[in-house]
């Protein structure tokens, strides 16, 4: 068993539809394992649908394989914490299993079969695996990282959305929870800012409009510091952002590139960045989310923590936040 | 008349000189005896001497030349390839062996890539020349020693006083005169009967036939035994280390050597673990692998009707009786042998379905690394312990196999080889 | 006689044992207050006692401590204590080998039925405390030397691991400024409670250089203690680890072990974890039964047959009387009285030691 899917049950007085993927070894060495069932139960409880699940298999289920746990949109909009705490307790799922939210639901998603893959299932994984410096929207998100994000307030979770765009898959959405229940679904631009505050930015493209032309800009690699001072007894958030410039690409007749152009190009990124990350950093307070984790930080930064989580609570609608972006161009 | 018992031997002979003023008698077996010599020197010596008494002195002159008063003493002189001469109403022995060995020849069963390559000998005398030649310090100690209650094999005990451990030296000596055996041939015999245990699987003794094994354990201060008639000679204390170091290590640049040693570990828990390991993810906890790995492996067990310690157990005792086959077999036959025993018994075991291809690796992987355990003896003991270990992984999988384990460990740490732990790090 | 470092060893199999299976759920039960002061505080009381032990050990060379305390003590009140090291010692082994069978049949292999797994743990810890006592200290050093290793690689790992929040880190060691309180103490205590080994292992370990061997456990147990305390934080986040019970091992099976043929590190863990732990409970036991012996009850064969099999059904039969909740309340009950009971053995060491000088 590679996979598990939780999703909304459509029957009603049902709560779970569960869907395992199983991937089948066969005598063959050479065509092992990218063939698989998928096998779906409604159930009340995602164990009670893993048990009948075992009864709909003539082999023995092993969970030490899972990689990928998908819930549904259905589930998600309502209470995701209860399934990951599951899913956490029971000793023989790892912990390291990926997240992801299935659009329109787990069971389509599931069904997804790629033309090439190792081991069914394990072209979710990879995407996964690498996602942190293959994607520029999506940073992945394991079990364990879940469930801390659900129990430690001042830090939310996230969840990388997959769906489908015509027959392939797409992940460049990342979803905010508000501990318990899907909030927000990120456009993807949105994503890429929040996945370059978090885990940095590796090798994304910027589309630049100067009095020169227009230029596309790759950005190799971008990380953001943060720090929480309090000025006249308000906290401010003070970001540094520092990212570094690669290649070129003119478009559209622009102008041949010189160091003067280089400069100008950096100043327009840095612009456009930094009203990118306020904006983003505006609604996530106006939605009273926080991925980031500016509260755990305020609290980590006290020794006294007999009301923290209440004066936090009380500051963060009030938050304000200074951006600096650095903006430069390798030597080439 | 003398040596009624010797008398009834084809090849005893007694002969009988005279000279105008005496005679002497001659007494011994022409069989270990070298004829030549004794014409040389005691008969032609004897037509050329005039006085009885002056023969007499000339016989005593020699190394080995003595009197004798007993008559059982001189029958085992007779036995031990001396002649007797009887002269004047006295026995005279004197040495004229000439017991049959094998030139010095090269080892055999401990080869080494570079490092001397003869063997030690049958002949005790001829294996201290070899040891006395690499060892030259006033401080080794030659002492005889003898067992076997019928035939009285003499043994040589070699260690170097300075260095030796007594307490050690005391308990061995007081072991081999413990020894109650008709008749003792090997190295082998003599650790068994030295250890008297009969569950006991590790050699707690090395067996080495090389001269330079010898002295290096010499200059650690280890005891040495060599016994009349065998190549083999017996080292102790000995822990569960030493049986890992060939003699190749010590030719090699430091780093090189470690490596050597490192990989013969590694082969060593190949050796052990692996089948038992294989038994333990089949059948328990297959979770352990990576999920390609696993599904190639279930895959290729596919078509397997027996549960995996059946199939495992079949293809190890094929091993065994191969390796048992080629050993037994003469040189010309045995590569023909191992040819059609490995690769078309395994070829045509993985093609029927029998076996799965991943048990064959994990089958050909094992034996290949029991042979890397440079010192025979040990090799056989941790072909026997994997057994154990495959039931103890049968019925518990993983658990069995790391209690397995750990019981095998507690083992060796309790064994003493001569009151010196046998397995003790540093 | 052998060298001190077998002494290292005994501390290090306490401390590794009891931090990761023992006292987890105790100690971060009180993370927002006062355990990470307490365990610092503890390590330092240890370290005194130690100080103090090996101060006064030192005149009793290769005597055991029915020899040492022989002139001293009165016979019946040597057997007292004698026989409350024994008990506290023999349980100590008892609780945890039954919560350790309890994690490796909930991990491993919860094909595997309980009884018979706690029946091979029990005949296999049994027969192997009834070696002699350099055996079964060889064999704690090739365990503790083939276990240090992994909990390198895992420390290593966490250090690199990206996931882990720096900030939560931060978060818990912001909590330091607490008064330490005596539960917590005790707990540390037991952590690093090893030493007591000393009376049991003075006839053959050579006795050390105080200042020498105080210097190595006070870094090394800080260093060890620190990992310990923040590896399951940096996983879980101050909030994440207060409802597991088995917070370790749900640790490593959160730590990815790229580049080996092995994918999850919580095998190799547990694994490990096995022998260190059996290892742990053999030394228990091996305690009582030398402690038997001083007390002169344990000599000849049908007595010592008598013994072990009395150990065996006892084992069996206290198996059969505790579930999870017991075995929990019986450790808190221990942890407390193993800290006071250390230290009146200390002090009785102490005085046998000023008794002695004065005599000569």
């Amino acid at each position: 068993m590679t996979s598990i899917g939780v999703d909304a049950s459509e029957v009603k007085n049902k709560k779970y539809a569960v869907v395992i993927k199983i991937s089948m070894s066969k005598g063959d060495v050479k065509v092992i394992g990218s063939d698989f069932i998928l096998l779906k139960v409604n159930c009340n409880s995602i164990s009670d649908g893993l048990d009948q699940l075992r009864a709909m298999s003539d082999k023995k289920l092993e969970y030490g394989h899972v990689k990928i746990l998908l819930f549904g949109e259905g589930v998600a909009k309502k209470d995701i914490a209860m399934a990951i705490d599951y899913f956490m307790r029971r000793p023989d799922i790892q912990k390291i299993a990926y997240l992801g939210i299935g659009k329109p639901n787990a069971y389509q998603l599931l069904k997804f079969k790629p033309k090439e893959e190792a081991v069914a299932g394990s072209y979710f994984f990879y995407t996964f695996q690498q996602s942190l410096k293959h994607s520029p929207y999506v940073y992945a998100v394991t079990l364990y990282d879940a469930s801390r994000r659900i129990m430690t307030p001042g830090l939310d979770l996230t969840i990388p959305v997959m769906a489908f765009q015509g027959k392939d898959l797409q992940i460049n959405q990342i979803a905010l929870f508000d501990k318990k229940q899907l909030e927000v679904e990120l456009s993807s631009e949105e994503s890429k800012i929040l996945k370059m505050l978090t885990s940095g930015l590796y090798n994304d493209t910027l589309s630049l409009k100067t009095s020169n032309g227009v230029y596309s800009v790759t950005t190799e690699k971008g990380k953001a510091n943060y720090k929480i001072t309090l000025s006249q007894g308000k906290p401010i958030v003070i970001f540094s952002i520092k990212l570094k410039g690669g290649l070129i690409e003119r478009l559209d007749d622009a102008e041949v590139i010189t160091e003067d152009i280089k400069n100008s190009l950096a100043k327009i990124a840095e612009q456009q960045i930094q009203k990118k990350v306020y904006e983003l950093l505006i609604k996530l307070r106006e939605e009273n989310l926080d991925p980031i984790g500016f509260g755990l930080r305020y609290r980590s930064r006290h020794f006294d923590h007999s009301n923290d989580t209440e004066s936090w609570s009380a500051f963060y609608p009030e938050l304000d936040f200074k951006i600096q972006v650095k903006y430069k161009f390798k030597e080439n | 008349m003398w040596f009624e018992g010797l008398n009834k031997n084809e090849d005893f002979l007694k002969r009988e000189f005279n000279n105008r003023n005496f005679s002497i008698l001659l007494y011994y077996l022409s069989t270990v005896c070298k004829e030549d010599d004794i014409f040389d020197k005691l008969i032609s010596p004897f037509y050329h001497t005039e006085l009885s008494d002056d023969y007499l002195k000339y016989l005593l002159s020699f190394p080995n030349g003595l009197k004798v008063t007993q008559e059982s003493e001189a029958a085992e002189q007779i036995l031990d390839g001396n002649v007797m001469i009887y002269i004047n109403g006295l026995l005279i022995s004197v040495g004229m062996k000439d017991f049959k060995s094998r030139a010095i020849m090269e080892s055999t069963e401990e080869n080494v890539l570079q490092g001397p390559k003869d063997g030690l000998s049958e002949n005790i005398n001829v294996s201290i020349n070899l040891i006395r030649s690499r060892y030259k310090r006033e401080s080794l100690r030659t002492e005889s020693h003898s067992a076997g209650s019928k035939s009285k094999i003499k043994l040589m005990l070699i260690y170097d006083a300075q260095i030796a451990d007594k307490p050690a030296l005391h308990e061995l000596k007081e072991k081999l005169s413990n020894i109650q055996v008709d008749l003792i041939q090997s190295a082998g015999q003599l650790q068994k009967n030295i250890i008297r245990s009969t569950f006991n699987i590790f050699p707690l003794f090395m067996t080495t036939e090389r001269p330079d094994r010898v002295v290096k354990n010499l200059s650690e201060g280890k005891i040495v035994v060599l016994i009349e008639g065998s190549s083999w000679a017996l080292i102790g204390p000995a822990t569960f280390f030493d049986f890992f170091e060939s003699m190749d290590d010590p030719v090699q640049m430091p780093l090189i050597g470690q490596f050597l040693v490192f990989i013969r570990y590694v082969a060593l828990l190949i050796t052990l673990v692996l089948p038992a390991l294989y038994i333990a993810i089949i059948s328990y906890s297959p979770d352990l692998l990576k999920i390609q790995f696993a599904l190639l492996v279930a895959g290729s067990r596919m078509s397997v009707p027996f549960p995996s310690y059946v199939e495992i157990m079949f293809m190890l005792i094929m091993t065994e009786f191969l390796i048992e086959a080629s050993i037994r077999l003469p040189k010309t036959v045995s590569s023909t042998a191992t040819t059609v025993g490995g690769l078309i018994l395994g070829q045509a075991a993985t093609e029927a379905g029998l076996v799965a291809e991943v048990m064959i690796i994990v089958i050909s992987a094992v034996a290949i690394s029991n042979f890397v355990i440079p010192v025979n003896s040990m090799h056989q003991a941790i072909r026997v312990i994997r057994y154990p270990l495959i039931i103890m992984a049968s019925l518990l999988g993983t658990i069995g196999v790391v209690i397995g384990l750990l019981a095998l460990i507690a083992y060796l740490c309790n064994l003493r080889s001569l009151g010196r732990p046998y397995m003790k790090l540093l | 006689m052998l060298r001190v470092r077998y002494y290292y060893y005994l501390l290090y199999l306490n401390f590794v044992v009891c931090i990761i299976e023992f006292t987890p759920k105790l100690i971060y039960s009180r993370r927002y207050t006062s355990s990470l002061s307490s365990s610092l505080i503890s390590l330092i009381a240890t370290c005194l006692l130690i100080m103090l032990l090996e101060k006064h050990m030192k005149p009793f060379p290769g005597q055991s401590i029915a020899q040492i305390m022989n002139g001293t003590l009165t016979h019946f009140f040597q057997k007292s204590l004698f026989f409350c090291c024994l008990v506290l010692s023999y349980g100590a082994g008892l609780i945890f080998l039954i919560s350790y069978t309890q994690i490796i049949h909930r991990f491993i292999c919860p094909d595997i039925s309980f009884g018979l797994l706690f029946g091979v743990f029990l005949f296999f810890t049994v027969f192997v405390s009834l070696l002699d006592p350099k055996s079964t200290l060889f064999m704690l050093e090739i365990i503790v030397l083939f276990q240090i290793p992994v909990i390198v690689i895992m420390i290593l790992l966490f250090l690199l691991d990206a996931n882990i929040q720096v900030d939560f880190l931060v978060e818990a060691s912001s909590y330091l400024l607490h008064w330490p309180s005596y539960q917590m103490i005790a707990a540390g205590a037991f952590l690093f409670s090893g030493y007591m080994n000393r009376l049991v292992f003075n006839e053959h370990l050579e006795s050390s250089k105080p200042m020498k061997l105080l210097t190595i456990v006070f870094t090394v147990g800080l260093l060890l203690l620190l990992a310990y305390y923040f590896i399951p934080i940096g996983y879980f986040g101050l909030a994440g680890i207060g409802n597991d019970n088995d917070i370790w091992f749900t640790t490593t099976n959160s730590i990815r072990l790229p580049h080996f043929f092995i994918e999850r590190f919580l095998v190799i863990f547990l694994i490990m974890q096995l022998g260190v732990s059996l290892m742990f409970v053999i030394i228990c036991w091996h305690t009582s039964l030398q402690f038997l012996k001083q007390a002169n009850l344990f000599n000849g064969g049908k007595l010592k047959w008598f013994w072990v099999s009395f150990l065996l059904v006892m084992s069996f039969v206290l198996w059969l009387y505790m579930n999870d909740s017991t075995v929990r309340n019986s450790l808190s009950w221990l942890l407390n009285i193993k800290l006071l009971f250390d230290i009146v053995l200390v002090f009785t060491i102490v005085r046998c030691a000023r008794k002695r000088k004065a005599v000569v």
